[in-house]
């Protein structure tokens, strides 16, 4: 029977197995994974709309920043509302080639003649800046035109096995586009089956704002 | 004996390296230090700022809408900021909710973000309040919201203070007094904002 004694410090071969020991214990200890110092908050988006400067009787109000469509456009990659459908075509990073009035199908969603054309999220880069979230695989980015040219970017988010929420991804790309002056460029985010669909719209053609895309078109 | 204090001293060594310092993000080496601190224009406060929040209750989403008001020709700063007007006109919440209800799909869809006990079961912006769901910069820097969740609907309350910690306490202890619910979805802004708006 061999009895644990206590290692006896004056041998070398015993400080050593010792030293051994203890060496791959702080290697395992030092290649664990680091443990969270305390569970992250969930944190709740606040979306910021542009500032409003009132006069000091608190009578009359303007927006505190002026903006203009070159603050809209450096978000949309260089789109632009009123650029016909070939020019918006020929500003995406992966143009579709071959884009016209005439060769676009006209849009069931309307009275009016507004023609459309869609391209995969993730073949339009300069329109998907700031969207960190997950975008299922069928997500598209819609352009929709009148004879007179662009007048809205609608973001349509599907989710997928590989992405279940597309809530994060749609906050992203409203929260940019929240922050443009109404007068510039007006966004919407509604709901519709189980899309999330950031509609991003010309102010100047208000009348076809209110009309929203229902999945059920699609 | 000598082996032996050398295997001690790798092994004192090796276990600072192992300590929970050694799992921290290092140091960030950009802490500005070259440049000089960005000096305001110390006689003139930034214009008193009113928050408001607002939610779009079909998408949750959260807006604030900053109103800064001129101060007037007397007004006189504060302890550095300039006062806010005693009263503010119900003209100012209206404004912010019009600029929730032209975002959403149903305008009945916005509310005021500090709502009333069983506002989950009646989502009326009767069941909030324009005056707790606002922040003014003479008496706090950040607002903060807290919320919990009813199925898929946030419901939440508005706290103001003196930091981002205080203004998400106040925001979190309201909401949990109200509602009797843990509020762990927070969130928080400042009530000026990073960059001065220039005047028109």
């Amino acid at each position: 029977m061999i009895e644990a004694g206590p290692p006896d410090w004056s041998r070398p071969r015993a400080g050593m197995r010792i030293a051994r020991d203890l060496l791959l214990a702080a290697a395992l200890f030092a290649t664990a994974p680091a443990l969270p110092v305390r569970a992250q908050q969930p944190a709740k988006r606040i979306l910021a709309m542009p500032a409003l400067q009132w006069d000091s009787t608190l009578s009359s109000f303007h927006t505190a920043r002026h903006q203009t469509i070159a603050d809209f456009s450096a978000l949309t990659g260089g789109v632009g509302f009123g650029m016909s459908p070939s020019e918006v075509d020929n500003a995406l990073a992966d143009p579709l080639h071959g884009v016209s009035w005439d060769s676009l199908p006209k849009s069931a969603d309307f009275t009016d003649d507004i023609r459309s054309f869609q391209l995969p999220l993730a073949r339009a880069a300069g329109l998907r800046t700031g969207i960190a979230g997950c975008t299922g695989t069928d997500s598209t980015v819609v352009l929709l035109f009148r004879r007179q040219g662009l007048f809205r970017i609608s973001y349509r988010f599907f989710p997928d096995a590989s992405c279940r929420d597309v809530s994060g991804a749609a906050s992203d790309i409203f929260a940019r586009f929240v922050g443009i002056d109404r007068s510039v460029a007006l966004a919407v985010h509604y709901r519709t089956g189980s899309a999330d669909v950031v509609d991003v719209n010309d102010p100047g053609v208000s009348y076809l704002v209110p009309i929203r895309w229902h999945a059920r078109a699609q | 004996m000598r082996n032996s204090l050398h295997c001690v001293a790798l092994l004192l060594a090796l276990g600072m390296l192992a300590t929970p310092a050694a799992h921290a993000a290092p140091t960030p080496f950009d802490l500005n230090l070259d440049l000089p601190p960005v000096i305001g224009e110390s006689t003139k406060p930034p214009d008193c700022t009113i928050v408001y929040l607002t939610t779009d209750t079909s998408t949750d989403d959260v807006y604030a809408e900053r109103m800064m008001i001129e101060p007037s020709d007397n007004a006189v700063p504060v302890a550095g900021r300039m006062p806010c007007p005693a009263r503010i006109p119900p003209k100012l919440a209206d404004q912010a909710m019009a600029d929730c209800e032209v975002r959403a799909a149903d305008p009945k869809h916005c509310v005021f973000a500090d709502m009333s006990r069983g506002f989950e079961r009646e989502r009326s912006i009767n069941n909030t309040a324009e005056n707790t769901a606002r922040c003014a910069s003479d008496t706090a820097t950040d607002i903060g919201i807290a919320c919990w969740k009813s199925g898929t609907l946030d419901v939440c309350n508005v706290g103001c203070g003196q930091s981002v910690a205080e203004a998400v306490a106040q925001a979190r202890r309201r909401c949990e007094a109200k509602h009797r619910q843990s509020c762990p979805l927070t969130g928080s802004l400042p009530i000026i904002a990073a960059t001065p708006a220039p005047k028109q």
